[in-house]
Order: structure tokens, then C-alpha cells, then sequence
């Protein structure tokens, strides 16, 4: 027994000095400053002077702040649209892709590609494709249909509906890990559903769909989680606007804390944002279980 | 039991040592280096300090910058300049980080970022420059008092102003003289040159417009609502939120506020002589309106005497139409130092160099160089001269020009009032719908009127 506790305990250690170099970093840059934030929350702290206790006046400024509800509310419209649109799209190139044809692995970098540049300057590229004057698409829109195109990023009703579109080129990683998915599928139920005579659509509808929906959930709670937290395109492009059309909820965030020095408001609109994640990755988690099939994957 | 647990606490706290540690020697670091640097300049005399000049990047600015280092170091062998151009739009958000981390830099203009002076004197970060200037600063003898005035707050002077931009009507002689119209004058009490007046110029001036590729707008401006209302005799804000520093309650609903502002939405949707905010919006990505040259006339800043310079049609300036009370915005720079500054008397040596107006200082250089309206009354005659000549314009008419500006002229909104940058971004956001016709001017007012208390500034 003694030798046994003596190697657990040497293990032990071996555990914490592997474990170092994360956990330090996690102290520091991570754990550390969401620490800080949660007690900045219930400061005063304009970053100069040294912060002061305000108990939760943040929290009830915040929830009779009508910037707060506006930038939630376009947040959450952003969210119900982007969502379905980054997993149908990538579920649906990601199904393509997985076809066996000539340049299958070329077509795969490509839609890749953009995922891997900053999403700084795929804004830019956006921003001046779907420039309503100088355009590449209203001006083909104009050429050859002889249709004057939306306003996109400058009209009130279609940033949202832009940037939503926006996500054709972010959307690299949720597609790949369907495509992942997809290639671990069984061959046998296909086959037999072919002896059927089950026609493509079926397959994919009785097949593919409940067998990759423990993928469906994962990328749907990540890309609804990434959404909540949309900030580049609306501060690149729009700086929120128009009529505050686009003013994000992070965006919002980011105004208070270096726009306006409000570190504790920030802080405290940071978690309740927190919070608000937390919430409806339970809610999604929870309320999914009808639907997501696990018996293929702990067969 | 117990001893595993005490192993544990024993470990955590060699690793928190680490972690400790590693954050120390990452100072000591770097205050070894310094300590390095010192060493190897004793011999002349004092030792050497570094002190950090933060500007907005502007290449145009470059050579200037150099040259007023180079000369001020020659003059001053025991101190460094090290100078940091910081983005624009970053400026902000990197001088909070900066000043909170302990290393503000020690001299920088605070209105080269969107929040501006007020916001940061009301943070407590401008050192108080009223001793220097009581010890003697000769540099300062031909400043206009009222200059020095305006960064003056509670008797004390936190800012030494380097910059006095104006506000004038840029207009397109090429689009003029195609339309055979004569040019705006330069003189502001002609009360014949009214908005009015413009109204029927512009619409003369206009042709295409809804044709994105042939339009030419007949007017257009880089003005906030705030300054429209200005240069109708209005006023979006009390007048004790310029001189407090806190908005307070603003004061939107006033008849005059009403007409100016409906004046601009009717020079876009009823005689469409300007542009809607979309195509503006549009069009702002390939840069500033006027130089698309599809603008006949247009109000801004005195930036554009140096930044039009590069326009492929001939301009001019002229004075902004005529209407009683008019006023119209000054923008005064000012050079501040960071009240934790570690060379203060060093970093103020240096601010006296920039603000030098002799032959070679740093102010003359500023003027002569970068083409900038100068702050100190000794530059105003050179300046005169080379912007007649570049512009090609009689002197005697630009000085003209510059001097009603100033007559007229009241400082910017965003220097005086804290967080102007939030209430102007409140107040662009919230009459978009106003612009596009959408929305009534009341409506737009009533809608901003909430936003702006609902900021809560006063914290």
C-alpha cells in the first residue's frame, strides 16, 4: 500500500508540473480577469482612479438602460437568424463536399480558406462588395438584371440580413467538423437503404440527419454562442448603426469600457451576458434531448 | 490525510511562486535595460531620460515629427523622444490602456481621439501646466490669451494649444465654372450670401441626382447635428455644458434647432441638392465627399486645407452662408502632459519646443510644413501667404476667410463637453431615420432626447 500512495503521489506531481504551464496561464490570463471583472461589477472604475464600491447600481442602471434592450434585442434577431443560416449552409457544403469527385480535397481548402483570415479584413472585403454605389454586387445586379440592389450595410432594415450573410466565409470550422462527421457515417444503413429503393433526400432525412444530430447540437450551440458574441462586423463596418440597427450587445460593451471608461457597467454587462449564454446553453442542451440521437456514437 | 493535503498547499504554492516570479522578472527586466541605457550616456552630464510623444498616425505628418525630434534632441542632448503613432480610431482605446497600466505617455494631444480633452481632464489624467507657464515661457508671448483660455479650466492650464482649425464652405470651382455660377464670397457679413442663397446655388449646381454614377450634389457637409443648429443661431445644449464639462439636460426642442435641422433634411428629400445618408454612408469608404469631386459645396474643418491639396479639380473656401446668431465650430488642439508623467520638466522642455513659432521651432515647422492653421498670431501672416499661394487665391480674401471663421467661431462641442464622443454617436444614430426622411425632425428629436438622458453621463 505504502509503495502504491508513493507512486500515486509521484504521479501527482508529474500531473501538476504537465498541468503547469496551462493552469499558470489560465490564472493569469484567464481565470484571473474574469475574477476581477465579477468584482469590478459592483464598482465604479473609470480606469484612472481606483475603483469605488457601488453594490449593484450597475445591475439597475443596466436593466433601465434603453441601449441595454436595444443592443439585446438586435443581438437576439441577429442570433434566430444567423444560427439556422451557418448550420444549413454548412451542413449543406459540408454533404457536397463529402462527394467523391475529381478535386474533392482542393474544393474542401477552398471553402475552408476564408476561415483562416482575420475577420477584419473579410469585413473590409464585405463591406465593398456590398457597397450600394461602388459594389461588385449591386453594380452586376444593376448591369445585368437592370435591378437597383438594397442598401445592405446603410439601410436600417438589411444590415442584420448582411451580416447574417456575412457568415458564407466564417463558417469554414462548423463545416468541417460536419464533414468529419459525415465521413464516420456506417456504409451498411446506406446500402440497405439503397436495396429500398430510398431516393437521396430520404437517405439524408432518415439517415444522415439523426446520425450526425449529436454534431447538429454541437455546432448549433457554438455558432449561437459565437453569434451572442458578434463584434468585428458591426465594428468594422457599421460602428453599430444605422439607427442603431447593428448596435451589438458586445459592441455595446466594448463602447462603455473604452469609449466611455465605464469599466464596472462593462464588467457587469459582461456577465450578464454570462449569464444569458449559460441560460441558453442549458436550455438548448436540455431541451434537444427528444431530438439528438446518441446510440451510434456510444454503440 | 493530512500530509497529501499539505503536499498539495506545499505545491500550489511553489507554482504561485512561479507565477509570481516570472511577473518580476518581466519588470526587473525591463528595468534593467533602462538602467543600461543610462549608464553608457553619464558623460553628458545629467542622466538620460526618455520621454514618450503619442500622436495620431498621419503620414503627412512624418517629416515634421522627425525634424522637431532631431532638433529638439540636438538642443536638449540628455533626453530622448521616443515617438508612437497610434491609429486613429484606435487612439482611444489604446491611451485608456496605456494610462491605466501606469505608462501614459508624457506628451500627446488628448482631442486626437473621439472623446477628446473634456473627458480626459474630467479623468484626471492632464497634468496641471499652470507653474510652467508662471516660470517663464517665452515661446507663449504672441499666443492669443483667448486661444489659452479655452484649455483653461478652474484657473488652471491643462493644454498648450497647437492647432486653430477653422470651419469653412469648400467649394469645386470646376463645378462652379461649368455651371457658369460665381464664387461664394469670402466675406461673412455679407448677409446677401444666406442659406437661401445657397439653396438656389446648390440646386444649380446639381444634376443626376439618384444616377450613382453621373450625380453631382450641389451641397453637402461633415456637420453634426449639433453644429448645424450652430450655424443657424441654435443650440442642442444648455449653455452651462460648455463650461461645466457635463451635457446635463440638453435643450433640443427650441423653434430654431427645429428649422435648421429641417432646413438639411429638405436640402436632401425635397430639393435633393445633397446626398442621403445612405449614398453618404457609400461613399465615405472611398474617403472624403468633397474629393469625389460630385460635391459643389462643402462646410468642414481646416483639415481640409491640407487634405485637399490632393484633389484632381480646382478649390476654394469661402464663408458660410449668413443667418442670424450664426456660429460655427473652432477646433483648438492642444498639447498636453499626462499627470503621472515621470519627466514632467523634461516633457515640458519638449512642449515648449513643439509650441516654438520661431524659424525652425516646432510650431513654425507645424504651420510651414504640414500646412496646418497655426495657434500663435506671429504665424497667422506666413500662413496667409502659402495657403493663398497653394490654393491659388489672393491672400488678402483667405485671410478674409479665416479671420470671419474666427469672428463667428465657438470651440468644438467634443472638447468641452465630457464623452462627447457618446453623445455624438447617440445623436448620429438617432436622427438617421430623420435624414432619410422617415422620421419627422420632433420625432427625432423626442427619440434622441431619450436616448441621451438614458446615457446617464453624469456618473
Amino acid at each position: 500500500m505504502r509503495k502504491l500512495s508513493l507512486a500515486m503521489k509521484r504521479e501527482e506531481r508529474s500531473f501538476w508540473v504537465f498541468i503547469a504551464p496551462w493552469f499558470i496561464g489560465f490564472i493569469c490570463f484567464t481565470g484571473g480577469p474574469i475574477l476581477a471583472s465579477l468584482l469590478l461589477s459592483f464598482t465604479e472604475y473609470n480606469v484612472i482612479s481606483s475603483p469605488k464600491f457601488a453594490g449593484i447600481s450597475n445591475y439597475s442602471t443596466l436593466f433601465g438602460d434603453r441601449l441595454f434592450y436595444k443592443s439585446l434585442s438586435v443581438t437576439l434577431y441577429y442570433s434566430v437568424m444567423a444560427v439556422p443560416f451557418t448550420v444549413v449552409t454548412s451542413l449543406i457544403i459540408a454533404t457536397l463536399l463529402n462527394n467523391k469527385i475529381k478535386g474533392q480535397s482542393l474544393l474542401r481548402t477552398l471553402y475552408y480558406a476564408p476561415s483562416i483570415i482575420s475577420g477584419v479584413a473579410v469585413s473590409f472585403l464585405w463591406s465593398w462588395l456590398l457597397n450600394p454605389q461602388f459594389g461588385v454586387v449591386n453594380s452586376v445586379l444593376y448591369d445585368w438584371f437592370g435591378i437597383q440592389g438594397p442598401g445592405w450595410f446603410t439601410s436600417p432594415d438589411t444590415v442584420v440580413p448582411s451580416m447574417v450573410l456575412m457568415q458564407l466565409t466564417a463558417s469554414g470550422s462548423t463545416m468541417v467538423i460536419f464533414l468529419a462527421a459525415l465521413q464516420s457515417l456506417p456504409k451498411d444503413l446506406y446500402e440497405a437503404a439503397s436495396l429500398e429503393g430510398a431516393s437521396a433526400f430520404v437517405k439524408f432525412r432518415k439517415i444522415t440527419v439523426p446520425l450526425i444530430s449529436p454534431v447538429i447540437l454541437f455546432n448549433t450551440i457554438i455558432s449561437m454562442i459565437g453569434s451572442l458574441q458578434i463584434f468585428t462586423e458591426a465594428y468594422v463596418i457599421t460602428k453599430g448603426g444605422p439607427d442603431w440597427n447593428s448596435y451589438f450587445y458586445v459592441y455595446y460593451l466594448f463602447d462603455t469600457a473604452f469609449k466611455q471608461f465605464r469599466m464596472g457597467y462593462a464588467s457587469a454587462q459582461a456577465w450578464i451576458l454570462f449569464l444569458l449564454i449559460f441560460a441558453l446553453t442549458l436550455v438548448s442542451l436540455w431541451g434537444s434531448k427528444k431530438f439528438v440521437h446518441y446510440e451510434y456514437d456510444s454503440k | 490525510m493530512k500530509n497529501p493535503l499539505t503536499k498539495r498547499m506545499f505545491l500550489m504554492s511553489v507554482l504561485l511562486m512561479f507565477a509570481v516570479s516570472a511577473v518580476l522578472s518581466a519588470c526587473g527586466n525591463s528595468a534593467n535595460t533602462n538602467e543600461g541605457s543610462n549608464g553608457g550616456e553619464k558623460n553628458t552630464g545629467g542622466e538620460k531620460v526618455e520621454i514618450v510623444w503619442v500622436m495620431a498616425a498621419d503620414p503627412d505628418k512624418k517629416a515634421w515629427q522627425d525634424a522637431v525630434i532631431a532638433s529638439f534632441e540636438e538642443s536638449h542632448p540628455n533626453v530622448k523622444v521616443r515617438l508612437e503613432n497610434i491609429p486613429y480610431d484606435q487612439f482611444d482605446q489604446k491611451l485608456t490602456t496605456l494610462i491605466s497600466s501606469g505608462k501614459a505617455p508624457d506628451v500627446w494631444n488628448p482631442n486626437q481621439a473621439d472623446s477628446g480633452f473634456a473627458t480626459y481632464m474630467k479623468m484626471g489624467a492632464l497634468k496641471d501646466l499652470t507653474p510652467y507657464i508662471e516660470n517663464g515661457a517665452p515661446e507663449l508671448k504672441t499666443m492669443d490669451p483667448n486661444l489659452l483660455n479655452i484649455y483653461k479650466i478652474d484657473g488652471k492650464n491643462y493644454g498648450i494649444p497647437l492647432v486653430s482649425n477653422a470651419t469653412y464652405l469648400y467649394y469645386n470651382k470646376d463645378l462652379f465654372d461649368a455651371a457658369g455660377l460665381p464664387y461664394p464670397t469670402t466675406d461673412w457679413d455679407d448677409q446677401s450670401w444666406n442659406f437661401d442663397a445657397m439653396l438656389e446655388t446648390a440646386q444649380k449646381l446639381s444634376h443626376d441626382v439618384g444616377d450613382a454614377r453621373k450625380q453631382v450634389f450641389g451641397f453637402s457637409s461633415a456637420l453634426s447635428a449639433n453644429a448645424m443648429t450652430w450655424m443657424f443661431g441654435g443650440d442642442l445644449f444648455k449653455p452651462e455644458a460648455y463650461t461645466t464639462g457635463v451635457m446635463g439636460e440638453p435643450d433640443l426642442m427650441k423653434p430654431i434647432n427645429i428649422e435648421a435641422l429641417q432646413f438639411n433634411v429638405d436640402l436632401i428629400n425635397k430639393y435633393k441638392v445633397a446626398p442621403d445618408a445612405e449614398t453618404v454612408a457609400a461613399s465615405s469608404q472611398l474617403g472624403d465627399p468633397f474629393l469625389t469631386g460630385k460635391v459643389g459645396m462643402y462646410i468642414t474643418g481646416g483639415w481640409g486645407l491640407g487634405s485637399y491639396k490632393q484633389a484632381e479639380f480646382n478649390w476654394g473656401v469661402a464663408a458660410v452662408p449668413y443667418h442670424e446668431g450664426r456660429k460655427v465650430t473652432l477646433f483648438v488642439d492642444p498639447w498636453s502632459i499626462s499627470a503621472t508623467s515621470k519627466h514632467p520638466d523634461e516633457a515640458w522642455e519638449f512642449v515648449r519646443h513643439l509650441a516654438d513659432p520661431a524659424e525652425g521651432g516646432g510650431a513654425y515647422r507645424y504651420m510651414n510644413d504640414v500646412g496646418r492653421t497655426p495657434a500663435d498670431s506671429s504665424l497667422f501672416k506666413l500662413w496667409y501667404e502659402k495657403m493663398g499661394a497653394e490654393i491659388g487665391m489672393n491672400p488678402e480674401a483667405f485671410k478674409q476667410v479665416h479671420e470671419g471663421s474666427i469672428k463667428y467661431g465657438r470651440e468644438a462641442e467634443n472638447h468641452l463637453i465630457v464623452q462627447f464622443n457618446t453623445i455624438l454617436e447617440t445623436m448620429n444614430q438617432s436622427l438617421y431615420q430623420v435624414w432619410g426622411g422617415k422620421r419627422s425632425v420632433t420625432d427625432g428629436l423626442n427619440v434622441l432626447n431619450d436616448n441621451l438622458l438614458s446615457l446617464k453621463l453624469d456618473h
